[in-house]
Formats: structure tokens, C-alpha cells, sequence
């Protein structure tokens, strides 16, 4: 290229500003979303995995239904893959702050895996010492030296009759001298001194203050707090609660790659066989000790009431005796039954991938790098239409420039090389400017968007140049391209014809021009025909462009209205209750509930709420929500089991939510595997699926399935209250008395909070998708009507001169501009409606379902707005026609 | 002999050859005139021959349409010059002179006058206007516009050319003073610098002169497409020079019809379907079919512009402008994309309009076609520099350049 030309096309960015801006801009939202989300997917993978290690974060648990011991421990230290292993205590109990009940999650503190990171105070050293979370001290209001009561959860008692296997080692009579404190508090001391205030590497929490729930309750966990493992009352437990352990082999890995994920499945499957060998010759030898103990059972009763008869039945010993005896037959009773039904005793090995905060994360990733690629390639499509327009009003404009060019001797390629050079020099801007955006507005803000609540450590960010330069030569590709399509016909005329101005005119007789309608139509709507039909590329370029605004608008709130007509769905369709009260059912501790219940005619239902991991073909393991029904009937009546095909009218079997069955393609009958909080894997047979539309799994089954499939006894736990029965206020101040009484759940109130976060986030996408649709109708139908109008100049004018008024004139223009709108609407949105249902199914997931279909509100706003975008564009340029000098006429 | 002298003796031979290779008598007149208002003091001239009871300019080197302006038989003035075969002078006109001399020139500023006797034939009696702008003409200056007249006189009986009238209609569009400027920039261009003028019913007036002098422009302006900065145009007695946009769209709608040099026909709309269009704005307008016929492509009413030669296209854009039965026709340079045939045939049918009684009002650069109008007015420099009348206009087939 030579200088002068050089020069030339520099002048042309200020004479073509607008243009300029417009490919910058896309460019940079494009590079910006694609290069932006891959790298902030990348650094937040990074930063977490770097905050894991900092806290030490384990990579495997393991766990067992009746218990572990330091033996174990030493065991799995020995394996070679393993190298850390640690046990640790969890229970869970509660606390009140200012009215407030909170469940807590206890843990006892980790040494070497699962190190808490101090914000404030410092380590507990005493029993009655504890440190507690940041989150959650921050919104109970918390502070390091507060004192704090913990009101113990008897429903929370492990299961007793295991619990004294390990005492089978121990002399009996000390252990049943200390029955009566077994089914006690967890922990030594009820009144603890908060030391510290700390961040855990164990519960990054992306909704903030969800710590999960209470695997025996269902009730939802508010808070955790770390204790000294010396401080939990070990005959409260049958052994420790889990194992945590590192592994040598993963600890270069981060954990968020693919990587990690195979190899810590790898590791489990190696030393899987060898774990289970170990508990299966612990489970032999404590089948040994329970034959033994029932052998000498009989012995041991009669020798206890020879005892009796010896001090007297009601003397103190007499009666400690008979306690004992009663103990030993009870005992005796339960290991009998456990004898008969041959359980397997076995144990469960969770790697990191299981964390509910390490899925979360996940989750995330996930969906930034679905989201990465549909917000890409809107920004890549908008973008290269949006391009494509710019430099064809551009060419258009400079018809005779062209040709005077053409006509000087300068060849197409030349000139084609001025306009090239433009395109490109816009497209290296907007990509310098798009990796600057990606690195320091998008990545900082998406990373620190998830760090708010909790605050990493330090943040890890991420650049990488090939991405860069692979993208780039994309958006180069297609812009250059979009301007080669956008100035061909053009440069392929002749030099007279670009010079003459005038536009291809060899207009002849048409097909449909012998068409009766044709015939009788007013010359004003022939000659709209006429327009339509010989200047097909524009009247398609403009249906397009509305099509594209009307289908981001429809699609954008179609997106929006399914998620809030989702919970609208659920609360309207499927959950008719309102709150859920958590409640000890033991030794009928709830009677005073229920007939509270009962005497002021609420409709209720007792249920026993639990927790199971699912696990997905693709190895997600996520956290769900299991009911198990005994009163159909009345659950039925606060539950709709319906699908499609048909609604449930009895509780029998497995029901599941519906969003496995949409996300892996499962049937009615179809098998999902379920993960109980023992550790143990079921494969169900699910009967039915569905509809439910809270962000989470949800899973029913009646008592008896229950009790036979999870070899657990139904201890119902809750009690749904249907919908508008009983204020929150009134029941809190009602039941705070009542012996059973834990807690209560403002479900709907909680329900919808978390729709509306997420619907929060779609008002994002709804601005974007608005704003998108507002850049294409001021840029590419304002480009498409200017060119046009610009065509019809010399027409219009010369309709003018001969006594057409402005008005009439104009109706030319808009008519037509009408008659596109009206055929881009309709295709717009069709296509919005599809591209709604397209774009839901990449934010659903495993646990989410939400409505879909057509949506009458957002077909309506893609009505109104598309038409008030073209009435705007339309008005700025038939304005232009007020500007005609008609004088101009014979220029 | 002086050098002065030589310059004399040189202009009266000038007169003489010039008078004697006139074809018509009014070339004569104006070739003359042309010569002595050069090489003399006089600014402008005017040749007056009498019609009926009153005198009016037959020839006249001014900026202003005198078309329309008389002077009576009864004029003392013109009576004492004609009867005794004098020179009359008036050194201070605007003091000395009547108030009918006065009104004859309108606004136009004169400091001085010598009427002089002229007679057309033996019996058609005249005289002709000298004026000076600016101070007093000497008693030689006088002198010499007696022997000047006196020899034009004499030239013209010699030749044998005899007196052909232009009969004048009622004037339609009368132009008072019209100003055009265009700003560029900071640069103001004045276009039109003070244009009056009159277009008479059925006339076939034509624009003439050199690119850029504002005859396009004015063209514009009293079609009603442009905006003028001061003076008046008048149609039929009604000033639209403040007209609204509607008012002149109206005014367009229901009096103008417009030619283009590229004849701008709707390219999606067959040959009639382009003059129905413009027909229906109006209640009465002509048969298409009709006016195609009068144009000759009646046979190519189905037919779209591409379809059409050159030629063909400007004829349907004349129908076009007809169809709406118009009181004048404004066409712009039409024939200037044409080649020399073609252009004929394009005259031809305009010749035809004009037969039928339509004015039209044609800017050209082609002083060939001027021949056919029956009024031409030369612009120089935004200014009317003449205005003359053909006495034997030609008709289009006759034309040759």
C-alpha cells in the first residue's frame, strides 16, 4: 500500500467513527466474554485450589457407619497413596443468639489436614474453647471472647446399639455405669468461650450462608464452629466420625482440572479393595465379639440377679443391677436381629470431588464455560452482522468515490486493501483492548465476585497469549471476511457505473407480477413490492436484523420469566405447604406439636426429611433432598407428585425430581444411584418423575421402601404446614415451649430468596441481551434504513418535486420498513422462543428443572421493544427525508 | 487622425457588417445595439417599437424584464422625439423625467437618459432608451447616439429585413428581485444577485449561460425547490417567495411539471405506471395513455426505464411532467445526456407541449436550442445580462449542432 493510501485510510477512522467504534466495541465484548470467562474460569479454579491448600484441604474421607478408631487410622496412613490421615469428630447442635436458633455443624479441629485460617483470636486449647466461622459469626454477630451455649440435639444421637460395639473391648460393667450418659451431649462441656474467628478451607460457600444440612434432619446447617478433638464426649459416638487424608500424588494437581478428577478416582480405585478387606476383617472380628457376647449373655443375667437377689430389688444396687440386666437383654435383643439379617459391614471413601463446596465451585466452572462460548458466539454473530452492515453503508456511501477511484486506475484489490486495512486495524484495536478488558475488568471481577462473601487468601490470575492470538486470528477472519462480503458487489462494478451513482435499476416483469393481488394493488404497494423484490439482499439484511433484536428480546425475558414462573409453578403446582418445622420425634416428644397441630386445624404432615448424595453417569455427586413418607395421604395432600403423563395417589416407591430424568435422559422406571449418609450406595428404581422446580434434587419414598432399601428405621423429623395455615411469628412464639420442637423453616420465604438470586442474575442477561438488541437496531437497521433511504433519494425527491407531501413520501419508506418489521417479529420471535428454550437448557444442571415452552409476557415485550426500537431508528431516518434538498435533484 | 476617431469609424463599420449578416430583423436590432452599448458611455439600452396605442421595448440590454413595461402615445417626451425627430436628454432623470418614463424601469437605478428616434420601417415609428447608471452624459456622448441610431437606421432598411412581432400572453410568474446565496463554510457565494423577470402563458422560455451563473438555481426557485433569500416570485398574483413547505408542494402539485437532465423515473414502475402515479396527486389530470401518445410510447406503456432507450425514458419523464396538465413545465439541462438525435427527438415533443399552450421554462447550455424558444434570458454572473425575443423561433427538426 502505498503512503497517500496509507494516509487516506487513517482519515477514514475519523470519517468512519462510527463504524470504527462499532467493530472495536464487538470485538472487545467478544474477546472480553470468551478470552474473559476462560481466564477467570481458570484463575478462580487457581485461587481456590490455591486457598484448599493453604487450608490443607482433605482429599479423601473416609467413613463408616459404626465407627472408626485410631487402629484405623494407622491403617490408612500405611497405605502408600495416602499421606496424611487424621481422624475427626462431627455433630451436630444447636445455638441461640438473640432469639435466634441456629443449627451448627461441630467439627473437631484438624492438625495437619483441614487447618482452619485465623481472622481473628486464636487456637482453642481448652474444652470449653471454640473458634467459629467467619461468614457465620458475621451474620449471628459473633465475636471472639463471646460465651455461647449449646443446646444439644437429641436427635442427633448416633445409633446407640452400635455405638457400644467398640465397648465390647472394655469391661462392661464400667460401661454400663455410664449408660446414661451415652445418649447425652456430644460434647464434654455445654458452655464454650469463643477463641477465634476463622475461615475454612472445608465450606467455600457460594450462596453464602449455606453450610449444607443436617444429614439426620434435613434441617439446614447456619453455621460451624471448630472444637478440640479432646473436647467431644467420645461415649457419645461409636468412633470417630470420618478419616480425612491427603495423598501424596495429587498434590501438584489443580484440583479443578480434569486431572484431579481422574486421579483421585484412580487412587480410590487402587486402594479401595484393600480398605474394604481391612473393615470386612474388623466387621468378622466384631461379628466374633457379638456371637460371644450373646453366648455369655445368659450367664451374665443370671449371675446379675443372683446379685439382685442378694442386695434386693429397690435397694440402690438392686435397682443399678437391674438396669444392667435390662441393658444386657436389650442388648442382647438388638445383636440377635443383627445377627439373623447378615448385614455387610461397610465403609465409604469420598474423594474432594464429593466436597458440596468443591462441587459448587465446579458447578460454576461449568457454567462459565457454557456461558463462554453462547455469550461468544452472540458477541462473534451481532458483531460480524453488525460489521458487515457498517461497511456496506460505508462502500455504499462512497460509491462515487470508489469509482472515481476505479476510474483513476486503481484495481479492485487497491481498493479493497484501504477498506481491508480499516477492518483490520479496528478488529487489533478491539483486540488489544478486549485481552486488556479480559485480564483487568472481567477476571478481577468474576474472581472477586465469588471471593466477597468468603475472601481468599490471595488470588491467583491468569494470562495466556495463545488464546489471544488463536482468537484473534478468528475475530480477524471474520471481520475481514464480513468486509470482503460487504464491499464485493460494489467493487465488481465498473468505474462509469459507481460514478453515475445510480444503484442496479435493470428492473423486468416478475413471476408475481401477473398474480391477480398484484394487480389489484394501489401503485403505493407495488412499488413496496417492487422494492422488496429487487432489492432482496436488503430486505433480507433488514428481516435479520429485527429477527435478531425481537429474538434476544424474546429469548432474554423468556429466560427471565421461566425462572421466576418457575417458582411461581412450584408454589402454585407442586409444593402446597409454606414452612417446616424440625421436630424429635423420639419417645413422642412430638405429641405436643401435633396436637397443637391438630386443636387449631392445621393441615400437616409428618415426614422424615433426610439427606442422600445422587450420583450422576458423568460422576457428579450431588447433594438432595430425600422425604420419606409414611401418611400419604395427608403428604399428598401438601405435595403434588405429577408429571406429564400422570399424578401420583400414593406414596409407593421412589419418586425423583425431575431434572435427572431431563439432564440424562432417564424414563419412569429408569435407576438413579443414591449415596445414604452411612456411606452406602443404593441403586433405585425410580417410579416416577416429577415436576419440581427448586434448584435442587428432591427425592420421596414411602416408609416401608425406605426402611427395607436404607436397613434404616422411619424416625420422622418434620412436619410441612400447608401454605397460609399459620403465620411464621405465631407458630415461633407457639412451639418455642414444646418438648420436640428444633426449629422452623420459613421454606417459602427461603425458597423464593433463592429464586430471586438467580433470577437476579438473568436480569443481567436480560440487560445485556436489551442492550445487544439496542446496538443492532441503531446500528445495523439504522445502516440498512440510511442506505436505503440514501438509494431512494433521487426517488423520494423527485415524488416531492412533483407534489408528493413529505408524509406521503415517507410512507414509501416506512411501509416497507413495516412490512420487514412485521415478518422479522414473527421470525424473531419464533426463533427467540426457541432460542430461550435452547439457552435455559445450558444453565440447567443436574438438580435444576424449570419451566419452558412459549412465553406470551416475553413474546409481548419482544413485541413492544423491537417495535419501539424500529419506530425510534425508523423516526431518526425519516427525518433525514424532512433534510432532502430537493434542488439537489440535478447535482 | 486620432486614435479615438480610428476607434469610432471602426465600431460604425462593425454595425454595418454585423446588421447586414443578421438573418432577422430583430438580430439586426440586437447585434446593433449590442455593439453601440459597448463602445459607448451607455450602460443599457432599450429598443422601443409601437403596438396599438402605446410603445413597447422590442429589444433591450438591462437587467430587467421589460417585457410587460409600455410607455403611451401620449407621452410628451416620446411625442416631441418622434414628431420632431429629436434628441431628447435628461441629464438628471430621477429629477427631470415624468413619472410614467420613471415607472418603466421599475427599481432599476438610472442617473441620466437620451432618447433617440429610431424608425423600424417608413411607417413603424420607435426610438431607442441610452442610459447611464452613473452621472451625466456629455453633449458628444449625445451626439454620437444620434449618429449611432441614425446609421443602425439606415443599415437595417438597406438589408431588407422586415419587422416580425412576438404576440405576448398574460403573464403567469413574475420574478421581483430575486437574491440567492450559498454559504460554504465560511465562504458566502451570491448566485443570484437581483433576477426579475416574467414567464408568459404558453412562452417557451429558455435559461441560458455559463456554468455557475445561477440559472439552475433560479430554476429552482420559482419551481418551488428551493427557498429565496429576498425579492418575490409571484404565480398568478400570489407572492409564494414565503411560502411553506406544503404551500410550495401544493404549488408544484398543481402547476409545475419537471423534466431532469437524468430523466429520474421510478425504476420499479412501468412507463405508465410512472405517469399514473404522478396523476393521481392531481383531480384532473390527463389519460396516460393519452400522454404517452403525445410523447409517441404509447406502445411502450408496459415497458419499465431499463427497458427504455435514452431518448425514450427523458420522453416518458416529459409525459410525466404533462400529465398533470401543468401551467408551466420546468426542465433542467434534458437534453444533455442525450446525443444529437435523440435530443431532437426529445425537443420535438417538447415543441409539441408547447404547441398545445403549456409554458416551458428550459435551462440549457446548448445556445441551438435557444433558437427554438420564443425568449431567451442570459445570465452572467447572478445577474439577467439580456433578454431577447425571437421573432422566428425554429422548430427542433432545424436545429443543428
Amino acid at each position: 500500500m502505498k503512503k497517500t493510501q496509507f494516509i487516506e485510510v487513517l482519515h477514514n477512522f475519523k470519517k468512519q467513527f462510527v463504524t470504527f467504534i462499532s467493530i472495536v466495541l464487538f470485538v472487545v465484548f467478544a474477546m472480553g466474554s470468551f478470552i474473559g470467562l476462560t481466564w477467570s474460569s481458570e484463575a478462580i479454579g487457581k485461587t481456590v485450589d490455591g486457598y484448599f491448600r493453604e487450608g490443607n484441604f482433605l482429599d479423601y474421607e473416609i467413613s463408616s457407619a459404626y465407627g472408626l478408631n485410631d487402629s484405623d487410622v494407622e491403617f490408612i496412613k500405611s497405605l502408600d497413596d495416602f499421606e496424611e490421615a487424621e481422624p475427626r469428630y462431627v455433630c451436630y447442635d444447636f445455638v441461640e443468639k438473640d432469639n435466634t436458633k441456629y443449627q451448627l455443624r461441630i467439627e473437631s479441629l484438624g492438625e495437619r489436614i483441614n487447618t482452619p485460617t485465623y481472622v481473628d483470636g486464636s487456637l482453642p486449647t481448652k474444652e470449653d474453647e471454640m473458634v467459629i466461622d467467619k461468614v457465620f459469626a458475621e451474620n449471628a454477630g459473633f465475636k471472639v471472647g463471646d460465651t455461647v451455649d449449646i443446646i444439644f440435639d437429641a436427635s442427633d444421637n448416633n445409633e446407640s446399639y452400635f455405638t457400644y460395639l467398640k465397648h465390647l473391648d472394655y469391661d462392661f460393667d464400667k460401661f454400663a455405669m455410664q449408660y446414661n450418659q451415652i445418649n447425652q451431649e456430644h460434647l464434654k462441656s455445654t458452655t464454650f468461650t469463643i477463641t477465634g474467628i476463622i475461615k475454612t478451607s472445608e465450606f467455600i460457600s457460594v450462596f453464602e450462608d449455606t453450610y449444607g444440612v443436617n444429614p439426620k434432619t434435613g434441617c439446614a446447617i447456619n453455621g460451624i464452629v471448630y472444637v478440640d478433638i479432646d473436647a467431644f464426649n467420645e461415649n457419645a459416638f461409636m468412633g470417630y466420625s470420618s478419616i480425612m487424608a491427603k495423598s501424596n500424588d495429587l498434590k501438584e494437581i489443580v484440583c479443578f482440572d480434569d486431572e484431579y478428577s481422574e486421579e483421585i478416582e484412580n487412587i480410590k480405585t487402587k486402594n479401595k479393595t484393600k480398605i474394604e478387606e481391612h473393615f470386612h476383617t474388623k466387621y468378622e472380628r466384631y461379628i466374633s465379639d457379638i456371637q460371644d457376647f450373646q453366648d455369655g449373655v445368659s450367664e451374665k443375667t443370671a449371675e446379675i440377679d443372683m446379685q439382685i437377689g442378694m442386695f434386693g430389688a429397690l435397694s440402690q444396687t438392686g435397682i443399678l443391677l437391674t438396669a444392667k440386666k435390662n441393658l444386657l437383654l436389650e442388648i442382647s435383643e438388638y445383636y440377635k436381629s443383627v445377627l439373623e439379617n447378615d448385614f455387610e459391614y461397610k465403609c465409604s471413601i469420598d474423594g474432594r470431588t464429593s466436597n458440596t463446596s468443591f462441587c459448587a465451585i465446579k458447578t460454576i466452572l461449568k457454567a462459565y464455560g457454557k456461558l463462554r462460548y453462547s455469550l461468544c458466539a452472540l458477541f462473534v454473530i451481532v458483531g460480524t452482522l453488525v460489521c458487515y452492515f457498517a461497511v456496506s453503508r460505508n462502500v455504499f456511501e462512497q460509491t462515487k468515490l470508489l469509482g472515481t477511484k476505479k476510474a483513476l486506475g486503481m484495481t479492485r484489490k487497491e481498493i479493497f486493501a484501504s477498506l481491508g486495512l480499516f477492518s483490520l486495524v479496528s478488529t487489533l484495536i478491539g483486540i488489544i483492548l478486549g485481552t486488556v478488558v479480559a485480564r483487568f475488568v472481567v477476571e478481577p471481577v468474576l474472581v472477586n465476585a465469588l471471593n466477597g462473601s468468603y475472601g481468599y487468601n490471595s488470588v491467583v490470575y491468569t494470562f495466556h497469549i495463545e488464546s489471544v492470538i488463536i482468537f484473534a486470528v478468528i475475530e480477524l477472519f471474520l471481520i475481514i471476511g464480513a468486509t470482503y462480503l460487504a464491499s464485493r458487489a460494489i467493487l465488481k462494478r465498473s468505474a462509469n457505473s459507481l460514478l453515475t451513482g445510480g444503484t442496479n435499476n435493470d428492473f423486468k416483469e416478475k413471476k408475481y407480477m401477473k398474480t391477480k393481488i398484484y394487480k389489484k394493488s394501489s401503485l403505493l404497494t407495488k412499488t413496496i413490492i417492487n422494492n422488496l423484490f429487487h432489492d432482496k439482499r436488503r430486505a433480507l439484511a433488514t428481516i435479520v436484523g429485527i429477527l435478531g433484536i425481537a429474538s434476544l428480546i424474546v429469548s432474554s425475558f423468556s429466560l427471565n420469566n421461566f425462572i421466576k414462573g418457575s417458582f411461581k409453578e412450584q408454589s402454585n403446582n407442586v409444593s402446597f405447604y409454606d414452612t417446616l418445622i424440625y421436630e424429635d420425634s423420639s419417645e413422642n416428644k412430638n405429641t405436643e406439636i401435633k396436637d397443637y397441630l391438630n386443636d387449631k386445624n392445621i393441615e400437616y404432615s409428618e415426614i422424615m426429611s433426610t439427606y442422600v448424595i445422587m450420583n450422576t453417569p458423568d460422576d457428579q455427586h450431588v447433594a438432595s433432598s430425600l422425604f420419606v413418607v409414611d401418611d400419604s395421604e395427608s403428604f399428598l395432600n401438601l405435595f403434588n407428585i405429577e408429571n406429564k403423563n400422570k399424578k401420583i395417589d400414593k406414596v409407593n416407591g421412589y419418586y425423583s425430581s425431575i431434572s435427572y430424568s431431563e439432564e440424562y435422559k432417564v424414563k419412569d422406571g429408569g435407576n438413579i444411584s443414591l449415596t445414604d449418609m452411612q456411606g452406602q450406595t443404593h441403586e433405585v428404581k425410580i417410579d416416577a418423575f416429577f415436576n419440581y422446580y427448586l434448584m435442587q434434587n428432591q427425592f420421596i419414598v414411602d416408609r416401608a421402601t425406605y426402611e427395607k432399601d436404607f436397613n434404616e428405621s422411619f424416625r420422622p423429623n418434620s412436619i410441612i404446614l400447608k401454605k397460609g395455615a399459620v403465620s411464621l411469628d405465631t407458630l415461633k412464639t407457639e412451639l418455642k415451649d414444646f418438648e420436640g420442637y428444633i426449629n422452623i423453616k420459613d421454606f417459602y420465604s427461603e425458597s423464593k430468596k433463592s429464586f430471586d438470586g438467580f433470577a437476579s442474575v438473568f436480569s443481567i442477561v436480560v440487560g445485556l441481551y436489551i442492550v445487544l438488541a439496542v446496538v443492532m437496531a441503531f446500528i445495523v437497521i439504522n445502516n440498512l434504513l440510511t442506505m436505503f433511504i440514501n438509494e431512494k433519494k433521487t426517488e423520494l425527491t423527485v415524488l416531492m418535486i412533483n407534489g408528493f407531501y413529505k408524509k406521503q413520501a415517507k410512507r414509501y419508506i416506512y411501509f416497507d420498513t413495516i412490512f420487514l418489521t412485521i415478518v422479522g417479529l414473527i421470525l424473531g420471535i419464533i426463533l427467540g422462543v426457541l432460542m430461550g428454550n435452547i439457552s435455559l437448557k445450558a444453565f440447567k444442571t443436574a438438580s435444576t428443572y424449570m419451566i419452558s415452552g412459549i412465553n406470551w409476557i416475553a413474546i409481548l415485550y419482544g413485541f413492544l421493544i423491537t417495535c419501539f426500537l424500529t419506530f425510534i431508528v425508523s423516526l431518526m431516518n425519516l427525518a433525514k427525508i424532512n433534510k432532502f434538498k430537493l434542488g439537489d435533484i440535478s447535482k | 487622425m486620432e486614435q479615438s476617431d480610428i476607434k469610432y469609424y471602426k465600431m460604425l463599420g462593425e454595425i454595418q457588417v454585423s446588421i447586414k449578416q443578421s438573418k432577422t430583423f430583430y438580430d439586426a436590432i440586437k447585434n446593433g445595439l449590442k455593439i453601440v452599448t459597448m463602445n459607448s458611455a451607455s450602460d443599457y439600452a432599450v429598443v422601443w417599437y409601437k403596438v396599438n396605442n402605446s410603445y413597447k421595448p422590442y429589444y433591450w440590454l438591462m437587467p430587467y424584464d421589460l417585457t410587460s413595461a409600455s410607455i403611451s402615445c401620449d407621452n410628451n417626451a416620446i411625442n416631441d422625439c418622434i414628431k420632431n425627430n429629436k434628441v431628447i436628454t435628461y441629464a438628471d432623470f430621477i429629477k427631470d423625467a415624468d413619472e410614467e418614463l420613471k415607472n418603466s424601469f421599475g427599481s432599476l437605478n438610472i442617473a441620466s437618459l437620451v432618447i433617440a428616434p429610431f424608425n423600424f420601417t417608413k411607417n413603424e415609428q420607435g426610438f431607442i432608451f441610452y442610459i447611464k447608471k452613473e452621472g451625466k452624459f456629455s453633449s458628444d456622448e449625445v451626439d454620437s447616439f444620434q449618429i449611432l441610431t441614425l446609421l443602425t437606421e439606415i443599415s437595417i432598411h438597406d438589408s431588407n429585413l422586415t419587422l416580425n412581432d412576438w404576440t405576448k400572453n398574460k403573464v403567469i410568474l413574475s420574478c421581483k428581485d430575486i437574491k440567492k446565496s450559498f454559504k460554504n463554510g465560511d465562504v458566502i457565494t451570491n448566485v443570484l444577485k437581483g433576477i426579475n423577470f416574467n414567464i408568459y402563458e404558453g412562452e417557451f422560455l429558455c435559461f441560458l449561460g455559463e456554468s455557475g451563473c445561477g440559472k439552475s438555481t433560479l430554476l429552482n426557485i420559482i419551481g418551488g425547490l428551493e427557498k429565496l433569500d429576498s425579492g418575490s416570485f409571484e404565480f398568478y398574483g400570489k407572492d409564494y417567495s414565503k411560502a411553506s413547505d406544503d404551500e410550495l408542494t401544493k404549488y408544484r402539485r398543481d402547476n409545475i411539471g419537471f423534466i431532469f437532465q437524468s430523466y429520474n423515473l421510478m425504476p420499479n414502475l412501468t412507463s405508465k405506471q410512472n405517469l399514473d402515479l404522478i396523476g393521481e396527486l392531481v383531480d384532473n389530470p390527463l389519460d396516460s395513455m393519452e400522454t404517452l401518445k403525445i410523447v409517441g410510447l404509447e406502445d411502450k406503456a408496459n415497458n419499465y426505464p431499463s427497458q427504455l432507450s435514452g431518448g425514450q425514458q427523458q420522453r416518458v419523464s416529459i409525459a410525466r411532467a404533462l400529465i398533470k396538465n401543468p401551467k408551466i413545465i420546468m426542465a433542467d439541462e434534458p437534453t444533455a445526456a442525450l446525443d444529437y438525435d435523440t435530443s431532437i427527438e426529445v425537443l420535438t415533443t417538447m415543441e409539441k407541449v408547447v404547441s398545445k399552450g403549456t409554458s416551458l421554462v428550459m435551462v440549457t447550455h446548448n445556445e441551438e436550442i435557444t433558437k427554438m424558444a420564443d425568449r431567451v434570458i442570459r445570465f452572467r454572473n447572478g445577474k439577467v445580462y439580456e433578454i431577447t425575443v425571437n421573432s422566428n423561433p425554429l422548430k427542433a427538426k432545424d436545429l443543428v449542432w
